[in-house]
């Protein structure tokens, strides 16, 4: 199947098989290795990406579920503008360890900027607890969010 | 090798159309949030097979007040549920139950028809709807559709009513009297992002500050929510008050008792149902508060 | 302690930070090479069985390479635990078994020209099981199955029971641990242009990699070169080579670049576990709360093969002797075999087990004789000692040192209002929630010294334009292990931490390291070596310059990367090396071998207060302190960041994280859907004070933080729920069902 979809902003049309999984699509077809895989059961967030501007674990979206959609990963965010507060913020706070889960714990941040410009502190561990982390314990990440310039 | 094809219908004339392909093949699955289905064709390694996507149909992803009536599209995701003003108004268990399940990526994607409709006795979404007295609409690959309370359309693990040559499209619920409250709770192994140990959904009809009406379910007990009736009726005619909440927590007690006589897990969630009993009555009492 | 440093202490910004933020890091997983091939690892469904294996249809699959089983790899036996060529560990493994030994063995493995084609051929292999007789659990495994034993003593316990008035004894358990790292075990292995077996790997020891991919097959040493690669965490779960040697068999024996993934299952079934324990404690103290004598018994579950069996028993037991003066103690510690996931080094390696249930028995043993825990424990802690060259502790280890376990609990007590607390935390119950304080304390080493060779290489070099190489094995975990290198290269020879590189370990790039990133020791040693190493480069300078342009060498000034002196020249680093190349014939460097000169103990004391709900059994952590003995923080966000990970490990431990297996071995929890680690929403924020009051051969006075860090909060959890709800509580973790049983019998 072709598949027609906007992806970091492009538009893309690729043959793929639609029942793959979009994670490996994201990495394989399209090269967008910020994705990472974990768990492959939309557990542990690391494969986190925006569809339609809402996270999605993307281990558990069918390529072919795209079509006519849009995507984006850290890859495709914009690193002089959405992305460069979060990501300051990020490194500033020591949020940062082994960074397997950083992108996508960063999409689910910008998920939660997008619905919600002053997010509390619970509102911050709920967009997030769908991210697993093993370094931080969540502390500096949590602190990092808050801390975000607007 | 079998190739793999995909189904993406965007209308209901084209989902009869690929129900009529379905009704004879065993390896096509619908596919929403597909948040369940990629855990199982990981585990049975299900690797080709055809997919009927739901999430291009706009028609089941509404939540509209029709007559009397609410009904939710069967592709209506958790977080539209839990955002829904009509529900908050209307079906507040749902939107509950709704905004426990899953993770908010999980949420993001899993749909009211997956959650029902693959019968886990652990489905948050299911004994909230029971107890708004939800039903569920089929639609088959003649067009035809038949409505059936929730209840009855959950066999047992897994099991449902559905026929191959039928997918749900809707679940209906009656719209909620000027007094009526409900609320849902549940109890995993940790706060958030948890798969139900147990949980419970009310309705609460009051009448002049006593209980005219009162509907009670629990699930993640057996294979099957559980109607608690003997709560319901101990209910009826009383206040909401806290000598009522310690009867229900013992009355919940029994209920566990009598559900799962000889299961392991009896001992704990004969206490662990006080607390769901604890919230919902708790929530309750602030909602009214509130309004 | 000294605050008149310039780069130690401060919070300087990882390096790596940025990049990983913007998805730019590539990690082993995101590596593609020219050719490159997809393995997929096969492991036994079954926990003891031979193993018959068909391929001839997984051949068959368009895409499959190869198939390899027990039939093709070389029957070399090898222990993924020996890091160094001399230990004494004993060689049980192959790279693909014939007879399975647990679920999750390494059986075959399929190598297809991508993923998708290599889990078609895993799918079509037949795979017949001829089941063997399983042993799961220790309780099983304790007539028949004893593959280690060690015992310590000092003093004599019998005649120290005698003294005391009261004798407190608990038994408990604790679970096997997964650890999680979100990045699965990975690895990538090629043959390189020089015919060398280059291996990719997201390893804590390239020179252990390098050892037992040898061994296994039967490789020369220096035709092995393993690079450590960027890594998803590890935790001590990438220690042992799991995927290394049979990546590079399959490079080898194909010629192409091959890559072998592993997913989540197999990560916590195919590679290594925190070893569950079974513990016996009993506590001698007299009426003014002294201890006067302790004996404890710890049966280790070791799983299926020898890896660190003995390792464990051992390690676990060492630190017994390490935070209270107890005269007359007895250690003995049994490893046993089951057919479950072998043992392997955890965060803490034997501190959280050991720590566990004694922790529990203290606060017990306290409250026998109506004393407040954290008092209890002052009276008994060790008291810090001098740095005296070659000084040993009760049982012939190493010196404890400056030991500031006193001022952990001392200040922690203070900070976290413990007292004004234990007399109010209480009001706050109502008939659903109960509420409680604990603590716990606990010790952990800096290193090997005394056990096994301790020593790492290191070069320093002056570059042309100015900056500063460094090479030293090490291996940054995600820690920030580079940054803490470069912080302590750029305190000595004063310039900016940027500036300086450290590459991570390579076996032919960096100079041989006797031990690795694990044991606690690469702050402590390999910091201690840069720095030594820094100053040798620095007296070489001074020496250089004061020689060139006569002036005495304690003139010679070092600010930011400038040599000078008041009346001379001033030029920077880079010039200088170019200039002392031209006029000496020699380059600005200093190469030296660092012995570990110590090997002291870092405590921790954590206080908890805690909210248990008496329906669900849930608990929530209301507040919580860790107090940690530093020495010297070398940069506070780090040191922070490795308290509240351990911390979210350590509490993982205590309420929910516990690999289940059924009564045939079958794995229950192979996702983490069932595997709950702490997630946000659960985890509450850590708070954290340091002490640093030194540490005599540490650098700059600082010694070990991360692995201490996941082992007192799991402990304090449990004294602090055993506090809420008046149980006794010491099978870990702590789950609502445990808790609601304990309350309801």
């Amino acid at each position: 199947m072709i598949i027609n979809a906007v992806i970091n902003g492009e538009a893309v049309e690729k043959e793929c098989n639609p029942n793959k999984r979009l994670v490996e699509f994201l990495r394989d077809d399209m090269g967008l290795v910020s994705v990472k895989e974990g768990c492959g059961e939309g557990e542990c967030g690391s494969c986190t990406v925006l569809l339609d501007k809402e996270a999605v674990t993307s281990c558990t979206v069918l390529a072919g579920q795209i079509n006519g959609r849009e995507v984006t990963t850290v890859e495709g965010l914009d690193v002089m503008g959405e992305l460069k507060p979060v990501m300051e913020s990020f490194v500033k706070a020591g949020a940062v360890q082994c960074g397997y889960c950083t992108p996508g714990m960063i999409i689910s941040t910008i998920a939660l900027r997008y619905k919600n410009p002053n997010p509390t502190e619970d509102e911050i561990k709920r967009a997030l607890e769908g991210n697993l982390c093993r370094c931080t314990g969540y502390n500096k990440i949590i602190e990092a969010v808050k801390k975000i310039e607007r | 090798m079998r190739s793999n094809a995909f189904y993406a219908p965007e209308t209901i004339q084209e989902l009869i159309e690929v129900l009529e392909l379905k009704k004879d093949n065993r390896d096509f699955y619908f596919i929403a949030g597909a948040t369940d289905f990629a855990i199982n064709a990981k585990k049975h390694e299900i690797m080709d097979y055809t997919a009927i996507d739901l999430t291009h149909m706009d028609e089941l992803k509404r939540i509209e007040k029709v007559g009397d009536c609410i009904e939710i599209g069967a592709a209506v995701t958790m977080t539209r549920l839990e955002e829904s003003n009509i529900l908050k108004d209307h079906g507040n268990a749902l939107a509950e139950a709704a905004g426990r399940v899953g993770s908010t990526q999980i949420r993001n994607r899993a749909t009211i028809g997956g959650n029902i409709a693959n019968a886990s006795q652990c489905a948050d979404t299911v004994p909230a709807s029971c107890a708004l007295g939800a039903t569920v609409i089929l639609l088959d690959s003649e067009g035809k559709q038949r409505e059936l309370p929730l209840e009855e359309f959950i066999l047992g693990i897994g099991h449902t009513q559905i026929k191959s040559n039928e997918v749900l499209v809707k679940i209906r619920i009656p719209n909620g009297r000027k007094m009526a409250y409900s609320s849902f709770s549940k109890v995993g192994s940790r706060k958030n992002v948890t798969i139900s140990k147990i949980n419970c959904a009310v309705r609460i009809v009051f009448e002049d500050n006593y209980v005219a009406e009162a509907t009670m379910y629990f699930g993640s007990i057996g294979s099957k929510v559980i109607k608690a009736v003997a709560m319901e009726k101990h209910c009826i005619g009383r206040a909401w008050d806290e000598k009522l909440l310690a009867e229900l927590l013992e009355l919940g007690s029994l209920q566990i008792d009598q559900a799962i006589p000889t299961r392991s897990s009896r001992h704990y969630k004969r206490i662990a149902v006080k607390g769901v009993i604890s919230d919902v009555f708790n929530d309750i009492v602030s909602q009214r508060g509130v309004i | 302690m000294n605050s008149g440093f310039k780069y130690i202490g401060k919070r300087i910004n990882r390096p790596d930070a940025r990049d990983k933020a913007l998805g730019r890091t590539k990690y082993i997983g995101d590596m593609k090479l020219h050719g490159m091939l997809c393995g997929k690892l096969v492991t036994s469904k079954k926990a003891h069985a031979v193993v018959q294996i068909d391929t001839s249809k997984a051949l068959a699959i368009k895409g499959v390479r190869a198939v390899f089983t027990y039939e093709d790899v070389p029957k070399k036996l090898y222990n993924s635990n020996q890091w160094y060529s001399g230990s004494a560990d004993k060689e049980d493994e192959l790279i693909l078994h014939k007879t399975a030994k647990h679920v999750g063995d390494r059986i075959a493995l399929v190598l297809g020209d991508n993923m998708e084609a290599a889990e078609r051929g895993r799918k079509a292999l037949i795979i017949e099981y001829e089941e063997l007789p399983v042993i799961i659990g220790l309780e099983a495994a304790s007539e028949t199955n004893l593959c280690f034993e060690k015992e310590f003593s000092c003093g004599s316990v019998e005649s120290g029971f005698e003294k005391a008035d009261f004798i407190i004894e608990d038994k408990g358990s604790t679970p096997k641990i997964h650890h999680a790292a979100i990045e699965n075990h990975v690895c990538v292995a090629e043959v390189d242009t020089f015919g060398n077996l280059l291996i990719w790997s997201p390893c804590q020891v390239v020179f252990q990699v390098q050892h037992v991919t040898a061994r296994a097959l039967d490789m020369p040493y220096d035709k092995i070169r393993v690079v450590k690669s960027y890594m998803g965490g590890s935790f001590g779960g990438k220690t042992m080579p799991i995927l290394e040697p049979i990546c590079g068999f399959a490079a080898l024996k194909t010629g192409r670049p091959v890559k072998i993934i592993m997913d989540r299952r197999d990560s916590i079934s195919a590679t290594r576990t925190r070893n569950a324990s079974v513990q016996r404690v009993r506590t001698g103290i007299t009426k003014d709360g002294k201890i006067v004598a302790r004996e404890i018994e710890i049966d280790f579950d070791g799983g299926a093969y020898l890896t660190n069996s003995a390792g464990i028993a051992v390690a676990s037991g060492k630190k017994a002797f390490r935070a209270y003066d107890i005269e007359n103690q007895k250690y003995v510690g049994r490893t046993y075999y089951t057919n479950t996931t072998p043992g392997g080094a955890c965060r803490g390696y034997g501190s959280p087990q050991i720590h566990a249930i004694s922790e529990i028995n203290i606060n017990n043993a306290a409250a026998r004789i109506g004393m407040d825990p954290v008092d209890f424990r002052i009276l008994n802690a060790f008291d810090p000692q001098e740095y005296e060259k070659g000084a040993v502790d009760q049982i012939g280890m190493p010196a404890i040192g400056n030991a500031r376990l006193k001022d952990c609990l001392t200040e922690g007590k203070e900070h976290f209002r413990w007292r004004e607390r234990m007399q109010t935390v209480k009001d706050k119950n109502t008939d659903r929630y109960a509420y409680g304080l604990g603590v716990a304390a606990s010790a952990h080493g800096n290193g090997y010294l005394n056990s096994f060779p301790d020593f790492t290489n290191v070069a320093i070099q002056i570059m042309p334009d100015g900056r500063v190489f460094v090479r030293i094995a090490i291996h940054d975990l995600g820690c920030g292990t580079v940054l803490t290198m470069q912080q302590i290269a750029a305190e000595v020879l004063s310039i900016s931490p940027e500036l300086i590189n450290v590459p991570e370990a390579d076996t032919h790039q960096s100079p041989y390291d006797s031990a690795g990133t694990q044991a606690s020791r690469v702050t402590y040693v390999c910091g201690g070596a840069v720095k030594e190493a820094a100053e040798e480069l620095k007296k070489k300078m001074a020496q250089m310059y004061a020689s060139s342009f006569s002036c005495k060498e304690e003139e010679v000034k070092f600010e930011d990367g400038i040599i000078g002196s008041e009346y001379a020249e001033h030029m920077n680093y880079g010039s200088f090396a170019t200039f002392c190349e031209k006029k000496y014939s020699t380059a600005l460097k200093a190469d030296l071998e660092y012995k570990a000169k110590a090997n002291p103990s870092v405590y921790s004391a954590v206080f908890i207060e805690v909210k248990v709900d008496r329906y669900s059994g849930m608990v929530e952590i209301e507040d919580m302190l860790v107090v940690q003995d530093a020495g010297q923080v070398i940069n506070p966000t780090l040191a922070e960041g490795q308290v509240q990970g351990g911390a979210q490990m350590s509490l993982g431990m205590a309420l929910c994280e516990e690999i289940v297996y059924d009564e045939k071995g079958n794995l229950k929890t192979d996702n983490f859907s069932k595997y709950h680690i702490i997630n946000a929403p659960s985890m509450q924020e850590v708070k954290t004070l340091f002490i640093e009051k030194g540490e005599p051969m540490g650098p700059f006075g600082a010694k070990s933080v991360g692995e201490l860090a996941a082992v007192a909060p799991a402990p304090a959890l449990m004294n602090a729920i055993n506090h809420a709800l008046g149980t006794n509580l010491t099978d870990y973790p702590a789950t609502p069902e445990k808790i609601i049983e304990a309350l309801n019998n």
